[in-house]
């Protein structure tokens, strides 16, 4: 955790704050604890939380002072684990303290196990603005840093967005401590990475950088460092802002890095050689690379037998294809093909339609419209009523809308069918990618019928042909054509088949099994 | 930037074999069965097909190997250190050309077949913006990106063609078939011919070996990849014939698409799958198109170094366009098409010369 | 983004707004006028009128129009539904003129994608001055129109047949459309006759049958076929026996009942299935054909006081419905070969394809020319294998 102050960048801020020139040198200590004191409290402009505990050791009376911030703090580890075994220590300590005050308090009193001795200004700033304790001793050039975090955070709860059926219910929360060691339980090996990095000049998170060594193929490793180091903004708001910065590409509405709040995705991707980046404050995790095969994926995949397992797969891969095209389907077949209906339902539909008075593309288009308001207002209403308001409404005012003669029943069913649909995936992300296709290929096809549908479609896939994430082509495996990976893509073959990683990744380790 | 590169961007053997097939099937087998009908009797076109791909394979595997030659390289450059700049420039320039044309035939094929089947009143002349316009945009990708598209359509393609002869099963009369072996030799060389025409493309390999990770797998990977779209070509002739007989065959104009309007799914879902079967054909078709203008503006590109490769996909487009529009019906079309055919034979046949000229200087290991 | 690329982009957008804008083809479901059937009648009237111009006569087109708010199924509670169609007629010299008047004349345009019959009157059919592959020719050619289209010859008004009610059917195409598939369950009728095998009939040049339709009390009768020449000109009805001794002649039997006696009473065969062989020599112009027909499927009838489970009384069934199958089939030969002279089972597809006859022999001498084919001699052979009895074997004991 004292790891934290060790980056370059975090320097600067507090220079900067000091008034100086950033990534000038840093001002260090002085012996005079009066002055250290001052200039601390003239820099961070004395807040009220910002506490400075005077108190003496010794019997030479050595004077010493703690400073820390009260809201960020854990009073109970300061009194009990800095402040008690000073004064016990030195109750009836007899001997010169004064010129290995440091040492010896570091080495022989303090009961903490988080202990550091610092030298800057800046160190102290950045060690006490972290939720740390700052002990100065009076006469000394160093001080010592004391791990005192100890904040409210959420407990570990189910994650709300991706619950699946069967598998561990645990989830990330904000606090990072508590994320990374979620991850650490469950990847219990030395070559665990984590590597840190303190990104933003006015608002500084911390970032980790998560992956196996031995695993992850180097290249993409230093590419993700690369990136990571070359940030440059005032403030990560969450993970999502910097999923963007991290991205191949942002004109591409599908996910080049996927995000999750569950620690089995992210410890299955990480073993497969993809890495994983957190953020402090924000419980989702990002995992890179992706490939469009990753949005079919689920962890509860691998949880159960290969059969379910790869019917589920399937089924996902009909979900993606009518969540894009099915609204695009009717308004070519209705609008323009009327031959490749059934004739019986074709006399059906056009008997439904005799009143309505829009033709069907309009009509798509004001159900599909009024679908993502009530969505949207779902998630924003308080938990009873939103539960509500996203299926009852629906079918509610679908029902009215029938009624009423504006749309036909076909609609409604179309529609309904769309939304449950593109409820059904695991990623949140690619969902609403998908959204926005479907949308583009109803103005296709509202064109030109079927061909403007495939089109499309040809469309979208030169769009997949040239993205890349992390320098893997987004078409992965489906070209370039690796047909090993195919086992783990729509198929999900028996575990006793996976024996390779998937190849894509170029992993350094290439099998998963029977590594004798 | 220098980002890192996972890949090198190159092409493994099993996706040029993908390729060639993608570059071979397209306009040419939805007219084939018709053709053949008309130039030989009963189903003796199945030999006429075999003939055309055992030719169209020789010569394939031939120009793999020359291609092989200049595997680092563009074919302009080797060209010209075989022969003299100026004629470099012409030989290249023909061949620009050709694909042009190529490019300008798919076009307007997709507009005459999809004015007839999918649509009424729409012009034809906005069905082929709106291909081009798509074609134009894969083309001003990446080059790597337009052969992984080949491998994204290929399978359903391919899936597709054999449903749909799968469930022809029901309405084939295989009796129609005999009489076999009836037909003289000549006119099976005609026939051998017009098969021949549906099968140019395969001299894509000239210009994607050098993409390739392992060039020396060219000519059996291109050998591989005429052969498929042999095996479809007989297969598609043969169910035609059992399906319409000969004497109706020649007769219909797009036989194979009318093939998909008779095929009967169980079920009785679909009644009318040609349109379906059709727009997944504009999927191949739409290869075809991609690759004839990627080598067009490739090989201008090698000639003419100056500029971005964009400018060369905006300048060719138009004209591809213009050209496609020319033929006022189709049998000035037809007309086009051939040719193109002779003109394929042309660059066939000068790059032969080639071969032998660079055997000639000693440059073949 | 340089100025000159804002403007082409600028430009782009604009022209795509304006491709966009027009959108040729879409046409609302509910403005189709969908035709379910056809008629084709001749125009009696203005018969001697035309006679003495020496034109062609006019032919009376109906097209059976669906009303699909009269078709909705499962629609609104309350809502009656009217009438399901409703039968247009259009006199003209032209198919191609007949739809253009007709459009004219309704409020949706004629669409034909669904379109399942087309009836046609022999009165049309036969007048040499209307061409049969000519009114078959807009059918074919238009891309509506599938190649699954039923076509039936008429035995006189073929009109009045598009307005049979029925009591299953929502219209009267629908009626006949199902009333077709029954060839599996009769041997009497021909079993469907699309236009693309029309089609493909007249150009090999031969003789064909197409199914018969007529108006039987109040609905519709399909027994029977209609006989057309080589050069596709009807020549004359068949009638259902002959029609059943054609389809066992061509194998095409697939399904129906072949009744018989036997010691005074009659015994019935449910055919399953009924294939044929035909073996054919040839010694200059003189032609054998043997013909294998070989029928399998249960007892439908038994006579009371047989014990069916016997083998002797087996063969001895199966011996008599063969022989009733040869009385037919060679009924129907001499009909063919004596008395219209044309070659409907198909025996001359036969010699072509296997190489005994050269095409220009079949197309010149076998019905016209020499009439070869009214000179050959065929034998029909039928073998009958009864499988199944039934559920019981006597319905009554000596």
């Amino acid at each position: 955790m004292l790891n934290r102050m060790k980056q370059a960048g975090a320097r600067s801020r507090i220079q900067r704050a000091a008034g100086r020139e950033p990534n000038s040198e840093p001002l260090p200590l002085r012996t005079d604890m009066k002055s250290n004191l001052d200039c601390m409290l003239a820099i961070t402009g004395s807040p009220d939380d910002l506490i400075v505990r005077h108190f003496t050791i010794g019997a030479q009376h050595l004077p010493v002072a703690l400073m820390f911030i009260d809201s960020l703090v854990d009073k109970d580890l300061v009194q009990s684990q800095v402040m008690k075994p000073l004064l016990q220590h030195y109750e009836n300590a007899k001997n010169d303290l004064y010129h290995q005050a440091v040492q010896l308090v570091v080495e022989e009193v303090l009961t903490s196990v988080d202990v550091e001795i610092l030298e800057t200004q800046e160190e102290v700033l950045n060690t006490i603005l972290g939720g740390d304790t700052v002990l100065f001793l009076s006469g000394s050039r160093q001080a010592i840093a004391i791990g005192s975090a100890g904040w409210k955070s959420r407990g570990i709860e189910e994650p709300l967005t991706e619950s699946i059926i069967r598998g561990s219910r645990e989830g990330f929360v904000e606090d990072l401590r508590t994320n990374i060691s979620l991850i650490r339980r469950r990847i219990r090996n030395p070559e665990l990475r984590i590597m840190t990095f303190k990104v933003g000049r006015r608002a500084k998170k911390t970032i980790v950088l998560i992956y196996v060594e031995g695993v992850a193929n180097r290249g993409i490793v230093h590419e993700a460092i690369r990136r990571i180091e070359s940030l440059d903004i005032d403030d990560i708001e969450g993970s999502g802002t910097i999923e963007q910065w991290l991205s191949d590409s942002f004109m591409s509405p599908f996910p080049l890095i996927a995000n999750t709040e569950r620690p089995d995705k992210v410890t299955g991707a990480l073993l497969q050689g993809r890495l994983s980046v957190m953020v402090d404050g924000d419980p989702f995790a990002l995992v890179l690379p992706i490939t469009f095969s990753s949005n079919l994926q689920s962890p509860e995949d691998f949880y159960q037998n290969w059969l379910l397992a790869t019917l589920t797969r399937i089924l996902r891969l009909l979900a993606a294809a009518i969540a894009s095209f099915l609204p695009a389907l009717y308004i070519a077949l209705l609008e323009f093909h009327h031959g490749l209906i059934p004739s019986k339902l074709a006399f059906s539909i056009a008997g439904a339609r005799e009143g309505v008075p829009f033709p069907a593309v309009i009509e798509a288009f004001i159900m599909e419209t009024t679908l993502e308001l009530l969505r949207e207002a779902g998630i924003r209403l308080p938990k009873p009523i939103g539960q509500t308001i996203g299926i009852v409404g629906g079918l509610v005012i679908g029902e009215a809308a029938v009624a009423a003669g504006i749309v036909s029943p076909i609609m409604v069913i179309v529609v309904a069918v769309t939304a449950i649909a593109s409820f059904s995936f695991p990623s949140y992300s690619f969902a609403i990618a998908l959204r926005i296709l479907r949308f583009t290929m109803m103005l296709a096809a509202s064109v030109f019928g079927l061909y403007g549908i495939i089109l499309g479609y040809i469309m979208i896939n030169i769009h997949f042909v040239n993205l890349k994430s992390f320098g893997i082509p987004y078409s992965t495996p489906f070209a370039p054509l690796y047909l090993d990976d195919w086992k783990d893509v729509i198929l999900r073959a028996p575990v006793s088949f996976l024996k390779n990683r998937p190849r894509m990744l170029q992993p350094q380790d290439k099998k998963r099994l029977n590594k004798k | 930037m220098n980002h890192w590169e996972y890949d090198d961007n190159k092409i493994e053997a099993k996706e040029l074999t993908i390729t060639v097939s993608s570059m071979i099937i397209g306009v040419g087998i939805l007219t084939l069965p018709r053709v053949l009908a008309g130039t030989t009797s009963s189903s003796d076109g199945w030999i006429s097909i075999l003939m055309a791909g055992a030719f169209a394979v020789t010569i394939a595997v031939l120009l793999g190997k020359f291609a092989g030659l200049y595997a680092g390289g563009t074919f302009f450059e080797y060209v010209r250190s075989l022969v003299t700049k100026p004629v470099a420039i012409v030989i290249t320039g023909i061949m620009c050309v050709y694909f042009m044309l190529f490019l300008a035939y798919e076009i307007r094929a997709i507009a005459n077949i999809s004015k007839t089947y999918l649509f009424d009143r729409t012009p034809a002349e906005y069905i082929g913006l709106m291909f081009l316009l798509i074609v134009g945009y894969a083309a001003s990708g990446t080059r790597i990106g337009l052969l992984r598209l080949n491998t994204m359509f290929f399978p359903i393609v391919l899936v597709v063609t054999f449903l749909l002869l799968f469930f022809s099963n029901s309405i084939v009369n295989w009796a129609d078939l005999k009489p076999f072996f009836v037909t003289d030799v000549k006119r099976l060389m005609v026939g051998a011919k017009d098969s021949v025409f549906s099968m140019l493309g395969f001299e894509v390999i000239l210009f994607y070996t050098a993409m390739m990770k392992r060039p020396k797998e060219a000519p059996l990977a291109a050998a591989v990849g005429v052969v498929i779209p042999v095996v479809l070509y007989v297969l598609i002739y043969l169910i035609c014939i059992g399906t319409f007989t000969p004497w109706a065959l020649q007769e219909i104009g797009y036989p194979a698409i009318e093939l998909a309007k008779e095929v009967k799914i169980p079920g009785e879902f679909f009644e009318r799958t040609e349109s379906i079967f059709f727009t997944i054909w504009i999927m191949t078709i739409f290869n075809t198109a991609s690759m004839a203008l990627d080598i067009a503006v490739h090989l201008a590109h090698s000639i003419v170094r100056k500029g971005k490769r964009i400018h060369f996909v905006a300048a060719i487009c138009p004209v591809a366009y213009l050209i496609c529009m020319l033929p006022k019906n189709v049998i000035e079309f037809a007309l086009l098409g051939e040719v193109i055919s002779y003109m394929g034979f042309l660059t066939i046949g000068m790059t032969l010369c080639l071969y032998g000229v660079a055997a000639v200087k000693g440059m073949i290991k | 983004m340089t100025s000159w690329r804002k403007r082409a982009t600028v430009l782009l957008f604009l022209l795509h707004a304006v491709l966009l804008s027009a959108c040729w083809d879409r046409v609302e479901i509910d403005q189709r006028g969908f035709v379910a059937g056809v008629a084709i009648d001749k125009e009696p009237q203005r018969e001697e009128t035309s006679q003495k111009q020496g034109k062609a006569p006019e032919i009376v087109g109906t097209y059976q129009m669906l009303v699909p708010s009269g078709l909705r199924s499962g629609g609104k509670e309350g809502g009656s539904p009217g009438a399901a169609f409703f039968n247009m007629s259009v006199t003209e010299r032209s198919i191609m003129a007949l739809s253009a008047r007709m459009a004219a004349k309704t409020s949706r345009t004629p669409y034909f994608e669904h379109l399942q019959v087309i009836l046609l009157s022999n009165e049309a059919v036969k007048d040499g001055r209307l061409d049969f592959a000519d009114i078959l020719d807009f059918f074919l050619r238009n891309n509506e129109m599938r190649r699954d289209i039923n076509v039936l010859i008429a035995d006189g008004d073929a009109k009045r047949l598009l307005s049979v009610k029925s009591m299953n059917e929502s219209y009267p195409a629908a009626y006949i459309d199902s009333a077709i598939n029954n060839y599996k369950k009769t041997c009497y009728m021909r079993p469907e006759s699309r236009i693309g095998y029309v089609h493909e009939q007249i150009l090999k040049n031969v003789s064909f049958t197409i199914q018969k339709i007529s108006a039987y009390e109040d609905g519709i009768s399909l027994t029977g076929a209609a006989l057309f020449d080589s050069h596709h000109r009807f020549v004359a009805f068949l009638s259902g026996s002959e029609t059943g001794g054609l389809n066992f002649l061509k194998g095409d039997v697939k399904g129906g009942v072949v009744e018989t006696s036997m010691d005074d009473d009659i015994i019935d065969f449910d055919i399953e299935r009924a294939t044929r062989n035909i073996k054919a020599r040839r010694e200059g112009d003189n032609f054998k054909f043997t013909v294998e027909i070989e029928a399998e499927g249960t007892i439908g009838k038994s006579i009371r006081k047989l014990d069916v489970a016997k083998l002797s009384s087996i063969r001895k069934m199966e011996d008599l419905f063969a022989k009733e199958i040869v009385q037919l089939s060679e009924k129907t030969i001499r009909t063919l070969q004596k008395k219209y002279k044309k070659d409907a089972i198909g025996l001359g597809m036969h010699l072509y394809q296997n190489k005994l006859m050269s095409w220009e022999e079949l197309s010149e001498n076998w019905e016209d020319g020499r009439q070869l084919f009214a000179d050959a001699t065929i034998e029909v052979k039928a073998e009958v294998n009864i499988r199944r009895l039934g559920n019981i074997n006597q319905s009554e004991r000596r």
